[in-house]
């Protein structure tokens, strides 16, 4: 078991999300950085999706009352253990009774913390995904607060393991995230396209799991478009009245009314996650093979990482 | 005519019609319904809406071009949908709950009587579901009740809460903002995060029915 001394700023129990229940307006949820999630669990010897902490910005103060083995992965937050400053990125022992805690946040948005053997919670709708705008998953829908206690899973047995430093966390002040047009890109004027390609557009404060509200050069379509609501996916990119385009992300409500401008492509939705409030990002269209290539390149280096083990 | 467009790298967009009709919306049924039913396992989820069927795959096991051929190869006919099912719904519109009822009277120039009776005459389609969990939109509201959203948002509305906004009205799903005329509320709930067989009080394509209750029923309901 583990239990949480003190919070931090947002820490959320989170897994690969709900991944049926779109038809009922019930979003995907799940972890952000998809990438960081499997290594954590990978560096723990976890062969199934087991639930997470996802920490933002800020860490959690948390006890183990019994011995195991985590893994910390993403974000760097300068995690001590005992108060001795330990690895991200490689496999920790932890003693019973050990305190983790974290310092500043000195790269990236989002870290993971998985535990061997994973936590010990209930399903709801396949996953133990927080989404706490329903007030659903974790231990009752809302972010780890003081006093919470978490059952943990019987700890593998299995080698000690190490995330090749070209899979740590990127985050940069400007990350160039590679897009898709999205189904409305064509309503969209010339001018308005050439800016969400050429220019910067920042991460505004307002920015939260459902998606990143953007700020920088207004976009427009050509004639005020008045659309039915429709699907949204990961990564897709609308554009509200104003102009200023939202990225929206895992926690994002399944439908929407507004033009979809551009779609961010899978492999960079991770990337896209460890971007904090006040970093910028820059738009770049691929095609559809190429973002296709990229997604078969990542899984491959996922795939050979388990069998170097 | 069915569009299709790839939506993102592991999406396509099935498009079955530029307005919302009936026979557009059967059709958007009964693709998702037809695909549930062959159950591939490519497909990782359906989001039906008004018009359009995002269909999310898994590119590591079928190409894009791959699930074109798929899709357009198949046959899908309208009727395949089963019978539709009819949700009666509980709305208590006493003033407690109906905290707008005065200001839809002032816009629409109709007692609160008639506001009643003509919310629970109409039979609703549920056009899609969407906004938040298990939230439905109606389709077919009485012109008559047809009432601007409020100027300004509430900051937090609870589940149950029965509303009407320009041509729509709905029931708050979960505790959350928004900008509704309230006239109403019911003790069912349209999201049910406890009950294990069902989550969801409505689906797509039912036809849904409000039916009034008196404060007495309504606290009483649950017991």
């Amino acid at each position: 078991m583990i239990s949480i001394t003190q919070p931090g700023f947002y820490t959320l129990i989170q897994d690969a999300g709900r991944a049926h229940y779109r038809s009922y307006g019930m979003p995907l949820s799940g972890v952000l950085d998809t990438d960081a999630y499997r290594l954590a669990n990978w560096l723990v010897g976890n062969t199934k999706q087991e639930a997470v902490l996802e920490i933002t910005l800020k860490g959690p103060v948390l006890k183990f009352h019994s011995a195991t083995m985590i893994g910390i992965t993403g974000a760097d937050l300068q995690p001590l253990l005992n108060g001795k400053p330990v690895p991200t990125n490689q496999t920790l022992s932890v003693p019973k009774d050990a305190v983790l805690q974290f310092g500043k946040c000195i790269k990236g948005c989002r870290a993971y913390l998985a535990f061997s053997g994973g936590l010990c919670l209930p399903k709801m709708m396949g996953s133990t995904a927080t989404y706490t705008e329903a007030k659903v998953g974790g231990l009752s829908g809302v972010p780890l607060q003081k006093g919470d206690c978490i059952p943990l899973g019987n700890p593998k047995a299995f080698q000690l393991r190490k995330v090749p430093s070209r899979l740590h966390c990127k985050a940069t002040k400007t990350l160039a995230v590679r897009v898709l047009p999205g189904p409305e890109n064509t309503l969209f004027d010339k001018k308005s396209l050439v800016s969400f390609e050429t220019s910067e557009y920042k991460i505004a404060t307002a920015s939260n799991r459902m998606g990143y509200r953007m700020e920088g050069l207004a976009l427009q379509t050509f004639h005020p478009v008045n659309l039915l609501s429709s699907g949204i996916v990961p990564g897709t990119i609308q554009v509200p009245p104003n102009g200023q385009p939202i990225v929206l992300l895992a926690d994002a409500q399944t439908t929407g009314g507004y033009p979809r401008i551009a779609n961010v492509i899978s492999a960079d939705l991770s990337f896209l996650a460890q971007q904090k409030p006040g970093d910028c990002l820059r738009f770049r269209m691929v095609t559809l093979a190429q973002a296709h290539d990229l997604w078969i390149q990542k899984e491959n280096m996922f795939a050979n990482l388990s069998d170097a083990d | 005519m069915i569009g299709y467009q790839n939506f993102g790298d592991a999406a396509i967009l099935l498009t079955f019609g530029e307005v919302y009709t009936e026979k557009v919306q059967l059709e958007v049924r009964a693709w998702a319904a037809h695909l549930r039913k062959v159950n591939l396992s490519y497909v990782a989820d359906l989001i039906p809406a008004y018009t359009t069927l995002t269909i999310l795959y898994k590119p590591s096991e079928i190409s894009y071009e791959e699930l074109l051929g798929v899709l357009k190869g198949m046959k899908v006919e309208p009727r395949s949908v089963g019978p539709e099912r009819v949700v009666k719904i509980p709305v208590c519109y006493d003033p407690v709950f109906g905290i707008d009822m005065q200001q839809v009277a002032a816009h629409t120039g109709l007692s609160a009587a008639q506001i009643i009776r003509l919310h629970t005459e109409q039979s609703y389609r549920v056009s899609m579901l969407g906004f938040t969990p298990g939230f439905f939109y109606l389709a077919g509201m009485d012109k008559r009740l047809f009432c601007p959203r409020k100027e300004s948002p509430r900051l937090r509305i609870e589940s149950g809460a029965v509303g009407i906004a320009g041509e729509q009205t709905g029931v708050y799903s979960v505790d959350s903002p928004g900008g509704w005329q309230l006239i109403g509320k019911t003790p069912v709930p349209i999201f049910d995060r406890h009950n294990k067989d069902a989550h969801f009080l409505v689906n797509q394509g039912d036809v849904v029915q409000f039916y009034s209750i008196d404060l007495e029923e309504f606290k009483n309901y649950n017991r």
